[in-house]
């Protein structure tokens, strides 16, 4: 199975998906940037925005995300699954927990970019085949 | 038809419509990006809200934007959201 990742923002590879838990009740539209210097995979607070999701409706990490930008407080939203185009149809991958950020004051900017971190993407193999990058397993 | 079973006392997703919907908004982010240079034209510095390959809503500020699509009742969920940047970036993440 192959999930092909293409140029977007700043040139960063990324990928479309769908993300489901049952403790937001629908299915929302996230595009993360493939991050392997990312621990866990994070959505931006402007993606809960855009989502109307409030991070602090979740339970609070006890760990802090450190960015380039700055420091933001993480929350969890538990039980996922990630919708994506593979090259051969759709591909359900599921996930324990996925970080929200959220500021920690309100003069802070917000994140903007969601990221798939290492949590993910231990599980694959990463390749770039012609300019576009390539997670498969 | 392809039914993703969640735990047991969990809502199932169905998996081939959620599927469409993902490429219909995979198809609008493609449209998005070849558009980009014209779209930077006129909406920059502005977030735009687009759906089957058009621009419906824009605004420079998010939460008047999400608040406009509030008002003529869209489910923002089935719209592709992009903020077009005054400046070119590099990230280093």
């Amino acid at each position: 199975m192959r999930i092909q990742a293409t140029r977007g923002e700043g040139n960063l590879f990324r990928v479309f998906t769908l993300v489901y838990s049952p403790f937001i009740g629908k299915t929302i539209p996230i595009t993360f940037y493939i991050d392997t210097g990312a621990t866990m995979t994070s959505i931006s607070e402007l993606d809960s925005i855009l989502n109307l999701i409030e991070p602090n409706n979740f339970p609070k990490s006890p760990l802090l995300t450190q960015g380039i930008g700055g420091i933001v407080s993480s929350h969890l939203l538990y039980n996922c699954n990630i919708l994506f185009v593979s090259e051969t149809g759709p591909h359900l991958e599921r996930m324990w927990s996925i970080n929200l950020m959220r500021n920690i004051t309100s003069n802070q900017p917000f994140t903007k970019l969601s990221l798939l971190g290492l949590d993910f993407l231990i599980n694959y193999k990463i390749y770039f085949e012609y300019g576009i990058m390539i997670l498969e397993k | 038809m392809y039914i993703y079973k969640m735990d047991v006392n969990m809502p199932e997703i169905k998996l081939e419509s959620e599927f469409e919907k993902l490429k219909k908004l995979k198809k609008d982010f493609e449209w998005f990006e070849s558009n980009y240079k014209k779209l930077k034209q006129e909406y920059k510095g502005e977030y735009v809200a687009i759906k089957n390959g058009s621009i419906s809503y824009h605004d420079i500020d998010v939460f008047k934007l999400m608040e406009k699509m509030k008002e003529t009742g869209e489910n923002t969920s089935s719209f592709i959201i992009q903020h077009i940047s005054e400046d070119k970036y590099i990230y280093a993440v």
